[in-house]
This record gives C-alpha cells, sequence and structure tokens, in this order.
C-alpha cells in the first residue's frame, strides 16, 4: 500500500498551505498599499473575495458529487459531498462576516436585504439546511439520496448570486475580477492584485487540505458505522 | 414506496425553498428606487418607507453648524430629489459619492433619510493613483438597455 | 473603532475559525479511529456486547 506517500504528500499539503498563508497575510496586511478611499480597510477584500471562491468551489463539488452519487450510488461520492457541503459552510459564513465587518464602516451598515447579500444568507441555509437533514436522517442510503437532491439544488443559487449585481439594483458593487468584460488589473492596482492572488492560492491550498482531511474523516466514520453493524448483526 | 415518498418530500422542499426565494427577492428585486421613479409620482411614494439610490449632486451637499444635519440632492441624472437626513453618515458619503438612502418620502416632497449607506464602486487602487470612488452604473446595465 | 480596528477583528474571526475547524476535524478522525479499533479489538477476542 501506498500508505507512507499519501502522508508525506498530505504532510507537503500542509506545510505549503502553511506557507502560503503566512505570504499572504504578509502581504495582505503589510506589502499590500492602503486603498485610496477605504485606506486599511481595503485589506479585508483579500480574505472576502478568497472566501467566497473557496465556498463556491465547495458547492461545485457537492454538485458533481451529489450527481455522481444519484448516477453510481457510490458511497464515496457522497462522502465527497458531504465534506465538501460542510466545508462550503464554514467558508461562507466567513464571507458573510467579513462582509459584514467591512459593510459596517464603509457602506454604514453591517447587513442591509438587497439581492446579492439575500441570496447569498439564501446559500448559506441551504447549506445549513443540507448538514442538518444529513445529521437527522438515521438511514444512510436515504440520507445520501436527499442530500443529493438538495445538494443540486443549492448549488444552483450560486450563478443567480453571481448574477444579481447584474439584473437587480444592490448595494453590493458589481465583481471585480471574475467579469468577461475587463481585465482584473483594469479595476484592481497590480500591487492589490498580487495580494488578492497570494491570498487566493493560500486558501485554495487550505481548502483541499481540509477537504482531504474531512474525507478521511468520512470515510473512517462509514467504516466505524459498518463494523459496528456487522458486529451487532 | 420510500422513492416516491422522497420525490413528494423534495418537491414540498423545493417549494418551500422557490417560495421563500421569490417572496424575498421580490423586496431584494426593487432593493431602492431612482430619483426619476419618484418624481411625477410623489403621490404614489408618500410617507411609506422606501430606499431612493443615486448621486449626491455636486455642491449639494449642505451640514448644519451642528455637524448632525445634512440635505443634499440625490440624482440619476434625469430628476433630483431633495433629501433631508439627521445622524453620522458613513465615511464615503460624500459630495458626487454615491449613495441609498432608507427614509420616507415627505408631503413637500423632501425624504426624509433615517441611514444612509455609501456605494461603493469596484475599483481598487493607491491614494498615489487614486480615482474619485463614484459607481458609474447605478442601475445595473441590464435594466438600462431596456428603457 | 478605527480602520484597523475592523481589519483585526475580520483576520482574527477568520483564521481563528478556520483553526479550529482544523481541530474539531482532527479530534473527529481521532475520536472515530479510536472506536474503529475498538470494534477491531472486540472482533477479534470474540466478545461480543
Amino acid at each position: 500500500m501506498a500508505t507512507k506517500e499519501l502522508k508525506r504528500s498530505r504532510g507537503i499539503l500542509g506545510s505549503l498551505t502553511l506557507v502560503f498563508i503566512a505570504v499572504g497575510l504578509y502581504f495582505g496586511l503589510v506589502k499590500a498599499p492602503p486603498d485610496a478611499n477605504q485606506g486599511d480597510l481595503q485589506r479585508i477584500m483579500y480574505l472576502h473575495i478568497p472566501s467566497i471562491l473557496t465556498a463556491y468551489l465547495s458547492f461545485f463539488i457537492v454538485f458533481v458529487g451529489s450527481c455522481m452519487y444519484l448516477w453510481k450510488r457510490e458511497q464515496r461520492d457522497d462522502i465527497l459531498a458531504r465534506s465538501a457541503a460542510e466545508i462550503g459552510v464554514v467558508f461562507t459564513a466567513l464571507t458573510i462576516i467579513e462582509g459584514s465587518i467591512w459593510g459596517r464602516p464603509t457602506w454604514g451598515v453591517w447587513w442591509t436585504w438587497d439581492a446579492r447579500l439575500t441570496l447569498t444568507a439564501i446559500l448559506l441555509i441551504i447549506f445549513a439546511g443540507y448538514l442538518m437533514l444529513r445529521s437527522l436522517i438515521e438511514d444512510e442510503e436515504r440520507g445520501a439520496v436527499a442530500g443529493a437532491v438538495l445538494g443540486i439544488i443549492g448549488f444552483l443559487d450560486i450563478p443567480l448570486i453571481h448574477m444579481s449585481v447584474y439584473w437587480w439594483r444592490t448595494l453590493h458593487q458589481p465583481p471585480s475580477i471574475l467579469r468577461p468584460d475587463k481585465a482584473p488589473w483594469e479595476n484592481v492596482h497590480p500591487a492589490m492584485l498580487t495580494a488578492l492572488a497570494l491570498n487566493f492560492v493560500a486558501f485554495m491550498l487550505l481548502y483541499f487540505y481540509l477537504l482531504s482531511l474531512r474525507i478521511r474523516v468520512g470515510e473512517s466514520e462509514a467504516k466505524a458505522q459498518r463494523a459496528v453493524l456487522e458486529g451487532t448483526a | 414506496m420510500h422513492k416516491k415518498r422522497f420525490l413528494i418530500g423534495g418537491l414540498i422542499i423545493l417549494a418551500a425553498i422557490a417560495f421563500l426565494v421569490s417572496r424575498g427577492m421580490q423586496q431584494a428585486m426593487v432593493y431602492f428606487r431612482t430619483p426619476s421613479e419618484i418624481k411625477g409620482n410623489e403621490a404614489k411614494f408618500n410617507s411609506q418607507s422606501l430606499r431612493v439610490g443615486g448621486m449626491v449632486v455636486k455642491g449639494s451637499l449642505h451640514r448644519n453648524a451642528d455637524g448632525l444635519t445634512y440635505r443634499f440632492q440625490l440624482t440619476d441624472g434625469s430628476a433630483n430629489i431633495p433629501v433631508y437626513f439627521h445622524g453620522v453618515p458613513p465615511d464615503l458619503f460624500g459630495d458626487g459619492k454615491g449613495a441609498v438612502v432608507e427614509g420616507k418620502l415627505g408631503t413637500d416632497g423632501v425624504f426624509m433619510a433615517s441611514t444612509i449607506m455609501a456605494k461603493h464602486a469596484e475599483e481598487y487602487s493607491p491614494a498615489e493613483h487614486g480615482k474619485p470612488n463614484s459607481p458609474k452604473a447605478f442601475v445595473p446595465a441590464a435594466e438600462e438597455k431596456k428603457s | 473603532m478605527d480602520r484597523w480596528g475592523y481589519v483585526i477583528l475580520a483576520y482574527g474571526i477568520v483564521w481563528t475559525g478556520i483553526g479550529l475547524y482544523w481541530l474539531s476535524l482532527r479530534m473527529r478522525l481521532k475520536r472515530t479511529r479510536a472506536k474503529l479499533s475498538e470494534v477491531a479489538a472486540r472482533k477479534k477476542t470474540g466478545t461480543h456486547a
């Protein structure tokens, strides 16, 4: 078995993550210049954008895992989807908290019910509901099917969130990075873009590190459950 | 049998979510009104809570000696609405900046704002490259094309 | 609170939150692994509960 190699690559991913988090913090808090309008407050962006992109990726993985599960009915895909849903909830909650802390001094309010914020709150509620549903349904397979259906529906909220600032009047500004009509450096100064990119890499590494850890938790929980069932049978 | 029950349960959840989303979004979709929509229709909006979004007309911002009372005009380019506000506005609020105000339209046509929110642009740059922070498109481009 | 106050608050919450989540995952892994080996040991000795 290649357990040793797996362990080593996990170790490498872990250390690389730590290095990039440190570099990201340095660039975000020290190296990047303060913004002309917001001053140092703008540094919250180096958390906010990577956080929400990590959440989007995570729910995309839920979507893929859920589709695969409904198609092939393999527990592996369900464990992947459930793991990604949990991490997605963590990063969505962090995104909302960061946005709120930024919004108070910038907009003047901690929260407002505009389309983008409302749809993001709905995303959090759907996937928090997903996690509750999974912990409530004891039957393995039924829980997995219900989760897969909800996971697919929940993912469909993300394109709505992204387009909300184009379709409706909002307080939230349009995207700076994820847009086809303008290059990122036209909206964000290169020195700030560097800090943002480094933090994005740090969050991606962190994400895959956490996901692999969460999948191992899921796998060993499934194994333990099987073992208990076999023992009592 | 189980599958059927699941399908029905799933559909109910789906319908509930769709209902909540549409109810919530109806409000969120018209997050604010523009001065043009209000001008000429004042009677329709009178003394109901609403939000108005626009740019603060340059030179229209007046602050009373107490430092807490503000008067200014909000514009969307074609109409202006006079606004009165008592309180502390956010740092980014100012002459020529974008703002969304919450409050009530008085019978005299003056909007009594209880909250001022600053609308931020999607541009970021250090001070030496500083651009004025003003949202270019206040109403989404999709909506402008339609009208 | 000044601007740095908000920045520190945001960074503090994010990295504390992520750190706690990471710790909780490690604890969950440890717990289930302990349970697994316990079940395996019980099976070997044949003492069914």
